[in-house]
């Protein structure tokens, strides 16, 4: 039964879901291009993160919301060392060896996940979890509107990072231009570390704020990542903001099927159309004729 | 003729005709790594074709796996004999890998590994609808009978790495294996050069994803079940890259290499934590990624390379004095 009340609560819940993809993919999108690195270990990160808040939530009774001024610190440390350790190895090299080394990355994460926490799946469960706001008939999860508005609140964060600081303004130009960057004296190594650190504490942070609404289990980063991936396509390689409206459309694309057609084919349907925009508009939905493919 | 010594020769036979005659001396337990061998064996091969030779990194080949899988339970579902449901899956396995390839031949590097991952995961959600008829998640059973054993199955998916390694020695030494290296290298350049280029591509896709296929169906026989986590795990697609990139991308016997060793990997870390043993797995591939970004074989020939050279200088100076 569709009622216009249904079809706007499914848009508005899809666009407050797809605001949470939205974070996972902006890192990655941020580490493709300052290093033209695909890291497909993003969703694995997110999952880390999700857990970390479960287990203070767990053990501390620590609040989800609260516990991410603690995640957001411990990820960004975390970000450092998986710099350190996987990305500056694979910095230049071909695209093989990339996507094989951040998979092994993603595999060791993975079962690390599943050795400290087993397979069963874990939910983050605080108490306000049960409330729903009504807006002239439009019931809203109160959980959704908090994640969605503090997401969007760390992109405008990122933003002024990016655009107001020093720090940012070296990150864009390492990013638009490598050896400029470096000529005019920007430290190319500190500024890499920088941004996987930044992608890394976003994952995080989604992963923290996507397991108060959904169940983790350790193989949750794998459709994680798929959904970076086809984010970061439908918006364009190399289109940073691009990734915000394409992420609120696949969240939208994903409740509103779910909402016309019972069962689990929204996930297909949101490859399909990233093949298509591939195909059709290699340079994304919203990205210019910039680049070349 | 095509590169081939005597001595290869010589042990090439050698060691066929010992592994076709030992099956009957051996327990379940190690025809089952074998046989696991041969068809990880062939799973790399058909990769290398792809990505070793061709330069095209496809993270999808599982869709072609899944295909030959779901085709060959189908066809003996209808009452087809084994041998001929397996050689029909794997053909059509190769016509949907040209059918899906046309299109997406027309992006490279990056984005055509994206858009073959999102065809494979595409393929998993596609095969999990109930309204398709082939089970939904919950998949099909075959009823092969138990009295079959596992020799048939080594046979099988021996004949297939034996084919599957000929077939790639006699193209890397081929006018068609040149154009797939000059694609490799350039493919504008190729293409001004007069090598058909998307015909070529097409052709070895057509092959690559016939031997994924054939492996599709030799596992769907061996394993009696298929369901979407069995024929599309991302898993496949994952393994195929590590043993030909641990092995060595580009050449004949880096894919055995590679094979070998991540089968004697995954049965040695097995006597490991339980739990843990991904993660010992996933290192060890990544510190040879690291310290050996030519793989295993790539290393040793460019090692035995460089002394073959040292040794000619080292001759050539002797010889001027």
């Amino acid at each position: 039964m569709l009622t216009l009340q249904l079809v706007i609560q499914t848009i508005i819940c899809g666009m407050l879901l797809g605001g949470l993809y939205v974070l996972i993919a902006l890192g990655k999108s941020i580490v493709f291009n300052v290093m033209h690195v695909i890291n497909v270990a993003q969703g694995w990160m997110a999952m880390l993160g999700g857990y970390a808040t479960y287990w203070f939530f767990k053990i501390y009774q620590l609040d989800p919301l609260l516990s991410l001024f603690l995640i957001i610190p411990i990820f960004w440390f975390i970000g450092i060392c998986f710099h350190k350790i996987f990305l500056r190895p694979i910095i230049g090299r071909a695209l093989l060896p990339q996507l094989v080394i951040t998979f092994c990355a993603a595999l060791m994460i993975e079962s690390l996940a599943t050795f400290l926490w087993t397979a069963d799946y874990r939910l983050v469960y605080p108490s306000y979890a049960k409330i729903s706001l009504n807006f002239f008939g439009i019931k809203l999860p109160f959980l959704y509107v908090i994640n969605f508005a503090i997401g969007m609140m760390s992109i405008i964060i990122l933003h002024l990072f990016l655009t107001r600081t020093y720090l940012g303004n070296a990150i864009r130009a390492t990013a638009q231009n490598r050896e400029a960057a470096q000529i005019v004296g920007i430290n190319i190594e500190r500024v890499e570390t920088l941004a996987t650190s930044l992608s890394v504490a976003f994952a995080a942070l989604a992963g923290a704020l996507l397991s108060t609404s959904f169940a983790l289990t350790p193989s949750i980063g794998e459709s994680w990542t798929v959904k970076a991936i086809i984010i970061v396509t439908l918006a364009g390689f190399g289109n940073v903001y691009g990734v915000i409206p394409a992420g609120l459309l696949l969240g939208i694309i994903e409740l509103g099927l779910g909402l016309l057609i019972p069962g689990s084919i929204s996930y297909g349907v949101g490859l399909v159309l990233m093949l298509l925009v591939l195909l059709c508009r290699p340079y994304g939905l919203f990205g210019l004729r910039v680049r070349k493919a | 003729m095509i590169g081939l010594k005597v001595s290869h020769i010589v042990i090439f036979i050698v060691s066929i005709t010992i592994l076709s005659s030992i099956p009957i001396f051996l327990s379940e337990f190690t025809l089952h790594l074998l046989f696991i061998l041969f068809i990880y064996i062939t799973l790399a091969q058909a990769f290398n074709m792809l990505a070793g030779f061709c330069g095209y990194l496809s993270l999808g080949h599982v869709a072609y796996y899944g295909i030959g899988m779901y085709i060959t339970a189908v066809l003996v579902r209808f009452g087809q004999p084994l041998s001929i449901a397996c050689f029909c899956s794997a053909a059509s396995a190769g016509v949907f890998g040209l059918v899906v390839s046309l299109p997406l031949f027309r992006l490279r590097g990056a984005s055509f590994a994206l858009g073959t991952l999102a065809i494979s995961t595409f393929m998993h959600t596609l095969f999990s609808q109930e309204w398709l008829g082939l089970g939904g998640s919950a998949g099909l059973v075959l009823r092969i009978p138990y009295s079959y054993g596992k020799i048939p199955f080594y046979f099988a998916s021996f004949i297939a790495a034996v084919l599957v390694t000929l077939i790639t020695k006699l193209i890397r030494h081929s006018r068609f294996g040149l154009a797939l290296l000059s694609i490799r290298e350039d493919e504008d350049v190729a293409e001004v050069l007069g090598v058909k280029t998307l015909k070529e591509k097409l052709k070895i896709i057509w092959l690559s994803a016939f031997f994924t296929g054939l492996c599709g169906g030799i596992m769907a026989l061996y394993m009696g079940h298929i369901c979407p986590d069995n024929a599309f795990p991302l898993t496949i697609s994952l393994q195929m890259q590590f043993m030909s990139i641990l092995g060595g991308l580009g050449t004949v016997i880096g894919p055995i290499v590679g094979a070998v060793t991540l089968v004697g990997l995954d049965s040695l870390i097995t006597f490991t934590i339980r739990e843990l043993n991904t993660f010992f797995y996933a290192l060890i591939i990544l510190l040879t990624m690291i310290f050996m970004p030519d793989g295993i074989w790539g290393t040793f020939v460019e090692y035995r390379r460089k002394r073959v050279l040292k040794s000619n200088n080292h001759r050539k100076e002797g010889g001027s004095q």
